[in-house]
């Protein structure tokens, strides 16, 4: 049995998009292949990445997939190998200063479908999955660095590492902050309490993903 | 008279045990009012469609083989299969839809999860 302590529970959030060229990669055949240095693996979904295969450019039609968020890719076919991340961005991640509570909530619409003949079968509600959602909520003691405010009024969306416990498996995602609330009392200490909200993209995994 | 003490209780999802401390199942379901002017006073009410909601919760373990199916679940919206059963062996069983799944701690204790599914379609006995 893992449990974890929550004292051991990891956040981070992103700086500014950093370039990369020739990066290493590891894996085999058609991929998966992950970029060797973990703090480059969080890629920028808003810059392609392009790969290389023993030096020789890779084309678009040969990609099945990107992972964004951990930095892998899979092709079509085999490869030949090394595969190199010829060019690209990835978000550095910095520690939340000061957060002391953290959650993170994967929310789905619950769509109703009985009809009339699904009901008549055994009168159950019949159900199916809709819209998916994801919200994180920090908790930090207040320290005046206005970090928060300044991404709260800049209004841009920011990356969002998540390893509850300390977990070697991060939930990682693209997230706007909703809503910072700073408060305290009068025999406490300053708090600040951030909620942040998933915001989308195209392809699933250029907003969320997760370790298995 | 057959009590069941609550730490005999297995609550399986796909087949595999979830490591919680605190789950239920609550039974529901829609009761429609017929009352009319011939009730001698009183409301009269019929069954309608059956509902049912499963919760759990627990110390998470990112290991644990019941636990990463909840986020590969809900992320592609797939049904889990779920039983619950008091006394580990009989209770009850069906497909449910992941509507809440949040890892939660704060930094004096545990990491934990909790889960919140509903129904997606008849809840029947197990065995």
């Amino acid at each position: 049995m893992a449990t974890k302590v929550g004292y051991n529970t990891v956040i981070k959030t992103s700086g500014a998009s950093t370039g990369m060229t020739t990066e290493a990669m590891t894996g085999a055949g058609a991929g998966p292949y992950q970029l060797n240095t973990a703090a480059k693996r969080i890629l920028d979904r808003d810059v392609l990445p392009t790969f290389e295969d023993n030096g020789t450019p890779i084309v678009g039609a040969d990609i099945s997939v990107i992972d964004y968020m951990t930095g892998k890719v899979t092709f079509t076919g085999s490869k030949t190998g090394p595969i190199t991340m010829a060019t690209g961005s990835y978000m550095p991640m910095t520690i939340v200063a000061q957060a002391h509570t953290a959650s993170i909530s994967h929310a789905g619409e619950v769509l109703d479908v009985t009809d009339f003949v699904l009901a008549q079968a055994d009168a159950f509600h019949v159900r199916v999955s809709g819209l998916r959602d994801v919200t994180v909520t920090i908790g930090r003691w207040e320290d005046l660095s206005d970090t928060f405010v300044t991404i709260i009024q800049a209004g841009l969306p920011i990356v969002i590492e998540f390893r509850p416990g300390g977990s070697t498996k991060s939930f990682r995602l693209w997230a706007v902050l909703e809503t910072e609330d700073q408060s305290g009392d009068v025999d406490g200490l300053e708090q600040d309490d951030l909620t942040f909200l998933l915001d989308g993209d195209d392809e699933i995994l250029k907003s969320y993903s997760f370790d298995t | 008279m057959a009590t069941i003490p609550a730490h005999t209780k297995v609550v399986d999802i796909d087949s595999n045990p979830l490591p919680g401390n605190s789950s239920s199942l609550a039974h529901g379901g829609e009761v429609l009012d017929d009352t009319n002017f011939a009730s001698a006073g009183f409301h009269t009410r019929l069954s309608g469609l059956r509902d049912w909601t499963l919760q759990a919760s627990g110390p998470y373990d990112d290991a644990d083989t019941a636990t990463v199916a909840l986020s590969t679940k809900w992320l592609s919206g797939a049904v889990i299969a779920v039983e619950y059963k008091p006394d580990g062996t009989n209770g009850f069983g069906g497909n449910a839809i992941i509507s809440d799944f949040t890892l939660s701690g704060d930094v004096d204790g545990m990491e934990t999860f909790s889960l919140t599914a509903e129904g997606a379609g008849a809840l029947a006995a197990v065995p």
